[in-house]
């Protein structure tokens, strides 16, 4: 008997990532001989990578209070073919019906000691060949009887996972064997962008399992996250402001990398779906439940699943643990604010929202191809979603995160639809309100991946996926300042300059457009570039970029026939407006 | 009870002495344009955003050109040329404007005074503006002595937000110079002048009455 070890299915890994996927080995055997009813040799297969496995740990201990992982090795490509009573075939049950893949799950319930035996039968197929089928040793019968078991767990240790006593049963001359190990997981975070990571697959008797190409590439590791935050704001403090706009959190998928953001279970659907957008497995915002809880299945062998579940047999008799490979979550976007000025009042969109010239111009909906909902926190159970309690501007349902006396606050979204094949990009929308006199502050935000973990092995406890906080510090606000405003009896204008400052430790992206909100009644501002949203803008010249601390300057000029007292309250929006 | 109040007032001149205030002296060669029937123009002023309080002196006005008389006061503006100017920045605009015929020099002095000066809050974001224009004609419509001609500023100072001064020159006949050093604000002139009538009133206690005690 001969064997080669390939991989297929083989992902993009989110270089955050910290449980990502890998693609499945499969080891195909062929040729070789088996005496009908002797006991196979059982080998345990290893597979070690150079990055610590960090697949799911189920809580509960096998024999010998050994924990098993929601990695496993198929045999035959179970329920691929035809399963009577299961998936009708109309063209008969392929070679050997009930057994190979033709056979049903049927897990091996000691995977932590040694396997579970079984033994080689030669048998007639339908196409007339003899076939060799595994069963528990004794003589096949009809209707499937006596078939071997055909998924095994591993047991993970380290950067390593064991596939403890599988029976290796020589397919003969007329078939393949197939052992197929999927749900295994790494720490992607400890290769560097554009990496490979190449497994190295072993057993415990290379002569009953002799392995060829037994170094495959099981994936490709890629930066998958690009966060911005656009329309940053600087507010007077005096005077109030109410749901006025104070940023754009935008994230997006990395160039060729459109399946970095995933549902939890994957979003391609059958047709008709059971809600316009959404797939089985999802679970909306509304409450609306499209097959969510834990019939969370899919469970077809070799199948590319774009989630952040892989393979997912469901609740199979004889393994051991419950949801075998499903994930907790779809992919989840945190924003973390800190250094917020005392007596602001800091909201953010329950929903991500559309965006036209920097700003939000209403709420994307369910159903829509990319969209991504407020939840409870970073590894709140799924469907803890967030209710809206404010309306704010062009409809877009907010809710208040602040605490009051922290300057600190959080917000956690998670994808609900998403385009596998697309680049997607998720946008949130954040406002403040304050009235007289809050504290002077400028607030930052940091965007990364939720939830966010510094476990980097295998657990029990901890949520799939999780990920390396890569966030860096961005600045909701630029201040704002301005010079007395001289008057010009030949102008006739009030004339003075506004100066903007990035206050943060990070550069901010131009260019730059001050927006004269609140402009006094009966005042004109002369050299405006534009309005936006009724109000007019200059975008100030020659500046395509901030360094921390740097500021730039734009004269303003101002027409005030009644001589009233010219007040504005400034909005800094970086990027273009269009 | 006087003596207490010389020593109040010393002791508050002492601290006037610390007040801030910053002064600029500035003299303008307009003999370019002696005997031109012109006019002049002061302003101080806030600006759009929260602006903490300033004031502004036009003091030792002197030239010998004249003065037209019937000057035009805007706003927080006090005093007539060539008399003692006190602007405030209270309001939009605070300007005082008058017909002026040009002789050979003009020169004053400004003085910036105020908390915004002396004691900056820290959370103000605008400063205030003074700006001084020269005009050839009696209406103030045509600039003179300056290369701004779409303003027509001769030269702005600018209090900033850290209480520091900066002044913008747009007139080569036009010279501004800081003064040496700082000058008392106006408040602590009147401190200075309660000190110094004590101090006289105890004086004539200890000698002007010799006579009258000989009585």
């Amino acid at each position: 008997m001969t064997c080669s070890a390939n991989a297929s299915n083989i992902p993009t890994a989110r270089q955050e990532g910290i449980t990502e996927q890998i693609g499945d080995i499969v080891i195909t055997c062929m040729g070789g001989n088996a005496t009908d009813g002797l006991a196979a040799s059982q080998v345990n297969i290893t597979v070690t990578l150079i990055s610590t496995i960090t697949t799911r740990l189920e809580s509960t201990s096998g024999v010998g209070g050994i924990t098993a992982s929601d990695a496993l090795l198929l045999i035959d490509e179970p329920t691929t073919g035809c399963v009577p009573g299961v998936s009708p075939c109309s063209s008969g049950y392929g070679p050997v019906p009930y057994f190979g893949s033709n056979a049903a799950f049927n897990a091996c319930p000691n995977p932590t000691t040694g396997g579970c035996s079984a033994a080689g039968y030669h048998v007639v197929g339908t196409d007339g060949s003899v076939y060799v089928v595994e069963t528990t040793g004794a003589s096949p019968a009809a209707l499937g009887a006596n078939q071997a078991p055909n998924v095994y767990q591993g047991i993970v240790n380290s950067n390593q996972v064991t596939f403890f006593g599988v029976p290796v049963v020589a397919p003969g001359s007329n078939g393949i064997r197939i052992y197929r190990i999927t749900g295994i997981r790494t720490d992607a975070s400890t290769f560097s962008n554009g990496a490979v990571v190449q497994a190295f697959v072993t057993t415990s008797n290379p002569a009953a399992l002799p392995i060829s190409n037994a170094q495959p590439i099981v994936g490709f590791v890629s930066a998958s996250l690009i966060t911005s935050v656009a329309g940053t704001t600087s507010f007077a403090q005096g005077g109030s402001q109410t749901l006025a706009p104070a940023g754009i959190l935008a994230y997006s998928e990395a160039n060729n990398f459109a399946s970095a953001f995933k549902t939890r279970v994957d979003p391609i659907c059958g047709t008709p779906m059971p809600f316009p957008g959404l797939c089985v497995g999802q679970i909306t915002p509304t409450g609306l439940t499209a097959g969510q809880g834990s019939a969370l299945v899919q469970n077809v062998p070799g199948t590319i699943y774009n989630g952040e579940s892989g393979f997912t047999p469901g609740n199979l008799s004889g393994l051991i643990g419950t949801n075998i490979g499903l994930a907790d979550f779809g992919t989840r976007f945190r924003a973390v604010f800190t250094n917020l000025p005392a007596g602001v009042k800091l909201y953010v969109s329950t929903v991500n929202v559309n965006v036209a010239s920097g700003v939000a111009t209403g709420p994307v909906t369910i159903g829509a191809p990319s969209f991504a909902a407020l939840v409870t926190g970073d590894s709140a159970a799924e469907g803890s979603f967030v209710a809206s309690t404010v309306t704010g501007p062009n409809f877009i349902p907010l809710v208040e995160i602040d605490t009051p006396g922290s300057s600190t606050a959080s917000a956690t979204w998670e994808v609900i639809t998403t385009r596998p094949t697309a680049i997607d990009t998720y946008q949130f929308a954040v406002y403040i309100s304050y009235t007289a006199s809050p504290a002077v502050g400028a607030a930052s935000v940091n965007l990364a991946y939720a939830p966010t973990s510094t476990i980097f092995t295998s657990t029990s406890a901890d949520p799939i996926p999780r990920f390396l906080d890569t966030s860096v510090a961005a600045n909701l606000e630029i201040s704002v300042t301005a010079s007395g405003l001289a008057y010009s009896r030949v102008s006739q204008t009030f004339n003075g300059t506004v100066t903007i400052k990035n206050s943060s430790s990070a550069a901010i992206s131009g260019p730059f457009q001050i927006v004269f909100t609140l402009l006094t009644a009966g005042v004109q501002l002369t050299n405006t570039s534009g309005v936006i949203d009724g109000s007019p803008f200059i975008t100030v010249p020659g500046v395509t970029n901030l360094e921390p601390g740097q500021t730039a300057t734009t004269s303003v000029q101002f027409k005030d026939p009644s001589d009233v007292k010219i007040q504005f309250t400034p909005e800094v929006i970086s990027g273009s407006i269009n | 009870m006087c003596r207490h109040q010389m020593l109040l007032g010393v002791l508050l001149v002492g601290f006037a002495g610390l007040a801030h205030a910053d002064l600029y002296e500035v003299t303008v060669d307009t003999s370019s344009i002696t005997g031109t029937a012109g006019s002049l123009d002061f302003n101080f002023n806030p600006g759009p955003l929260v602006t903490q309080d300033a004031s502004l002196q036009i003091l030792n006005f002197a030239s010998d050109g004249s003065l037209a008389g019937s000057p035009a006061l805007t706003g927080d503006v006090s005093g007539i040329l060539p008399a003692t100017l006190t602007f405030d920045n209270g309001t939009a605009l605070n300007d005082y404007f008058e017909g002026f015929t040009f002789g050979s020099t003009l020169s004053f002095e400004v003085s910036l005074y105020g908390p915004a000066v002396s004691s900056p809050d820290g959370v103000s974001t605008s400063g205030s503006t003074f700006a001084f224009s020269m005009f050839s004609d009696a209406a103030g419509t045509i600039p003179a002595l300056t290369s701004d001609t779409t303003d027509g500023f001769a030269f702005t100072t600018v209090v900033n937000l850290d209480g520091t001064t900066t002044v913008t020159p747009f007139s080569s006949q036009t010279t501004v110079t800081p003064a040496a050093s700082s000058v008392p604000e106006p408040s602590s002139w009147a401190l200075i002048g309660i000190a110094l009538a004590c101090m006289g009133t105890l004086h004539l206690r200890r000698y002007g009455r010799k006579p009258g005690g000989n009585l």
